[in-house]
């Protein structure tokens, strides 16, 4: 075993109304990379910031090379060899390479910044990650992939011991994931300690040499990943065992619901046309860009098409904006909640009637009584855990904020759902209540589109795959078809003939 | 799950712009040797408040969107000045009727300058409200002074001056103006409007979060300009009170009217972001400011000194505001933590 770095123990920490961390204890070793994993609403976000000095906990202590420190602030963490890669990547897209890794940390020359010093260390930086770039490159033009390893960058070049990484994966494609991994092997072998916190179960097991399960606050187990199996790691986090990740039910196939005829828009899509059926889960495959969120978009009225038709039920409609969608009876769970979906500083409450305010009023008045009656039931059929209806959506984990988002379209009573990654960055648990809210609305015959990067989930899901690359419908895969399976929906996406 | 109750740490939490009215109201009746509290003062205060306090409830409904109206004071003016000149081409007869005309006229010049902030912001894709109400603010006040010849206009007709100019009771030297009840009553529907019919949720959600608001379905634009056509006809209302206290238009009237409005707001605990506020905080605000102005005369600091307080009173007042939920938030961790 390798020597231990830093050691947190029995930390605790209170919110309003919630225990965060109870009594939860974690050690890093050194050159090791060790999986946090956990449902929404574990905790996991929380011991990060006790790592970083953003929280500081109520009970317990923290150790470095086994003497107690108090991480009062970010600053002492960071001095004391702390790094960490949040979720959300912090660069300044319109500055080049350099002024982001040394932003805060500028070398200077007399009163001068000392660029050609600078430059040459960022160089080495990103070499040393596997990822050679000219450092004079604008931010804005690099991929995502970079960028993440420019923030990972900052974290060496304060000379961090140990870099956390927030679900680090969670937007990038499947080649810059592959190059992060490499990454991490490049830092292992420095001897810098990681924490990878992810709900990609695959990832813990290609990456990580230890994985602590959090649940409700608490530790529940540490365990080398080769002694670790899939099952035992999902019934550790949910605290029982999930036979089946996707609950898939075959419902009765209904006639047409959706067409759209030769979706054009410059440079983003490309004669897109497909049917969708009541009864049916229609899964858009295709990588991070191929156009399906852009598909999506245009058909609810969200963006501009240069040219197409919407037919619904085969009668051609003409939808100029989200009202006219919504009007039709389609509803769009966007792939990003907190931007597009929730409006976070209100309450449970208002979110869950945000797009029914006009429908349920008395005369002049909002119909408060019966706002708070649906809102109450949809608590209880989505299991969203909250203290009260009026807690700001924003305070709940992201598996209960993306059911409130469910709640509000399906409180629309609409047809047509058109679900963007609808279970990005949930954990589990969650995932499987929003598989059954599909279920149910495909038993009640109403169609569902379903956009995903994750192709477990497209197959264990979908009746029918469309996949898509540069704004293109490569491939059209029913369920019973040969060629729906991972390598041949890959295949198409990678621009591949069936 | 039950039903929130109003616990007394909400109360606190919701009056804490007001009990630092209070504690204001207080250090100035000591300040002033009790003159302060002087029922013709007291009157005073209630005489000028509904000016400053219709425009922040007007400027309320902008800043819960998120956004800003520079040109409140403005748009106060050409209503004003519009009014006025009608009343010299056409109105000067002293009827009923023309006393009427003349206060639609102001109430719709206002709302239709108001209604074009919101035109610009929306349809010309104009980047932020501050720029097209900026423009409006010197086009306004400019077109103001032109119309008139820069000079004021007195003579309106004596029905024109009653709202503003009329005490409903008096007790000795206290009196109860007509234009205080007739903001309050325009606050009780502020307060109805904005949250229990589905234009005001929608304002709210609009200042919450735009995009998500739009993609629910929500005609953003149409709610954009309806906030702005508001904070107009606010200013509108506010200029007929003007009329009838200052017996004349004045093209120059409340050059800071759109800064006191959007700091009443502020003060009351409205957030610049959008998507937080209330009108009972902002009605506290502008007393706030209003009362921080009427203890300056008492005590004979001069106009220039004024205004530095003033600017020190915004700031300080957000600050408390500010310490304070910081301090609530702890106190509600720690007594989780017990």
């Amino acid at each position: 075993m390798n020597e231990v770095i830093m050691e947190l123990k029995h930390i605790t920490k209170y919110f309003p109304g919630v225990v965060a961390l109870d009594d939860m204890s974690f050690t890093v070793r050194k050159g090791m990379v060790h999986g946090l994993i956990g449902e929404n609403g574990a905790g996991k976000s929380t011991l990060i910031k006790v790592f970083t000095g953003v929280n500081q906990p109520d009970k317990g202590e923290i150790y470095i090379d086994g003497k107690q420190v108090h991480l009062t602030d970010p600053m002492v963490a960071k001095r004391a060899g702390v790094g960490c890669v949040y979720q959300e990547l912090n660069i300044v897209q319109e500055l080049n390479v350099t002024d982001n890794l040394f932003i805060n940390m500028y070398e200077k020359k007399g009163a001068f910044l000392d660029y050609k010093k600078m430059h040459a260390r960022a160089k080495e930086i990103m070499e040393s990650m596997g990822q050679p770039v000219d450092p004079r490159t604008e931010c804005g033009k690099l991929g995502l992939g970079v960028q993440q390893t420019i923030e990972i960058g900052k974290s060496i070049l304060s000379e961090a011991r140990l870099v956390i990484m927030d679900e680090p994966t969670s937007s990038l494609s499947e080649s810059e994931v592959k190059q992060l991994f490499k990454t991490i092997d490049l830092l292992k072998e420095k001897g810098v300690s990681i924490i990878f916190v992810s709900h990609k179960l695959e990832e813990i097991f290609t990456c990580c040499d230890d994985v602590t399960v959090m649940r409700d606050g608490k530790w529940i187990s540490t365990t080398p990943v080769k002694d670790m199996t899939k099952d035992l790691l999902i019934s550790h986090m949910v605290g029982r065992s999930l036979d089946n990740l996707f609950p898939k039910v075959i419902a009765k196939k209904r006639g047409e619901m959706l067409r759209a005829e030769h979706l054009n828009s410059a440079g983003v899509l490309n004669d897109v046309s497909f049917k969708a059926y009541g009864g049916q889960i229609l899964g858009f495959a295709g990588l991070v860009g191929a156009g399906r969120t852009e598909t999506m978009r245009a058909i609810f009225g969200a963006d501009v098409l240069d040219s197409g038709d919407i037919y619904i039920e085969g009668q051609k409609v003409t939808i100029r904006n989200p009202k006219d969608a919504i009007g039709h009876k389609i509803a769009f769970l966007t792939e990003d909640r907190k931007k597009e979906g929730l409006i976070l500083i209100d309450s449970v409450l208002n979110n869950l009637h945000l797009a029914t305010i006009d429908r349920d009023r008395k005369g002049l008045f909002l119909d408060r009584s019966k706002h708070r009656q649906i809102a109450l039931e949809n608590v209880e059929t989505y299991r969203i855990k909250t203290p009260t209806l009026e807690t700001p959506s924003g305070t709940l984990s992201g598996g209960n904020q993306q059911k409130v988002v469910i709640g509000k379209w399906v409180n629309t009573d609409a047809d047509i759902f058109i679900f963007d990654e609808p279970t990005r960055g949930i954990d589990v648990a969650a995932k499987i209540d929003v598989y059954n809210v599909m279920n149910s609305l495909v038993e009640q015959g109403k169609c569902v589109i379903m956009v995903s990067s994750e192709l477990p989930e497209i197959l264990g899901m979908s009746d029918r795959v469309i996949v898509m690359r540069h704004g293109t419908i490569m491939a059209e895969i029913d369920r019973d078809s040969e060629h729906f399976n991972q390598e041949d929906i890959m295949k198409a996406a990678w621009g591949g003939k069936l | 799950m039950e039903k929130k109750n109003t616990s007394a740490k909400d109360l606190i939490t919701k009056l804490g712009p007001a009990l630092m009215l209070v504690i204001l109201c207080v250090g100035l009746g000591i300040a002033t040797g009790g003159r302060f509290f002087a029922p013709a003062n007291i009157a005073n205060i209630f005489r000028q408040v509904p000016i400053i306090a219709l425009m922040a409830v007007g400027m309320l409904c902008v800043i819960l969107l998120g956004g800003i109206d520079l040109s409140a004071g403005s748009l106060l003016a050409i209503g004003i000045m519009a009014s006025g000149v009608m009343m010299q081409k056409f109105f000067s007869e002293d009827t009923v009727l023309n006393a009427i005309i003349l206060i639609i006229v102001c109430l719709a010049v206002s709302t239709l300058c108001g209604c074009i902030n919101g035109l610009l912001l929306t349809k010309l894709h104009l980047p932020h409200p501050f720029i097209a109400t900026l423009g409006m603010k010197n086009i306004c006040r400019g077109l103001a002074l032109l119309i008139c010849g820069s000079a004021a206009i007195a003579g309106f007709p004596k029905a024109t001056l009653v709202i503003g100019a009329k005490d409903m009771f008096t007790m000795g030297q206290f009196a109860l103006p007509l234009s205080f009840l007739v903001t309050l009553i325009v606050y009780i529907i502020m307060h109805i409007f904005l949250t229990r019919t589905p234009l005001g949720r929608k304002i709210y959600s609009f200042g919450g979060n735009s995009e998500a608001a739009r993609l629910a379905g929500i005609n953003t634009d149409r709610v954009q300009i309806f906030c702005y056509a508001m904070s107009g006809f606010m200013c509108g209302l506010a200029g007929v009170i003007y009329i009838g206290r200052l017996n004349s238009a004045v093209p120059l009237a409340t050059q800071e009217g759109d800064l006191d409005a959007i700091a009443s707001c502020i003060i009351g605990g409205a957030s610049f972001n959008g998507g937080r506020g209330n009108v009972w905080g902002t009605l506290v605000g502008a007393f706030f400011i209003q009362i921080v102005r009427n203890g300056c005369n008492l005590l004979g600091v001069s106009t220039d000194l004024q205004q530095i307080v003033i600017g020190a009173v915004i700031v300080a007042a957000v600050f408390i505001d500010v310490l304070r939920s910081g301090m609530e938030a702890k106190a509600k961790r720690l007594a989780v933590a017990k």
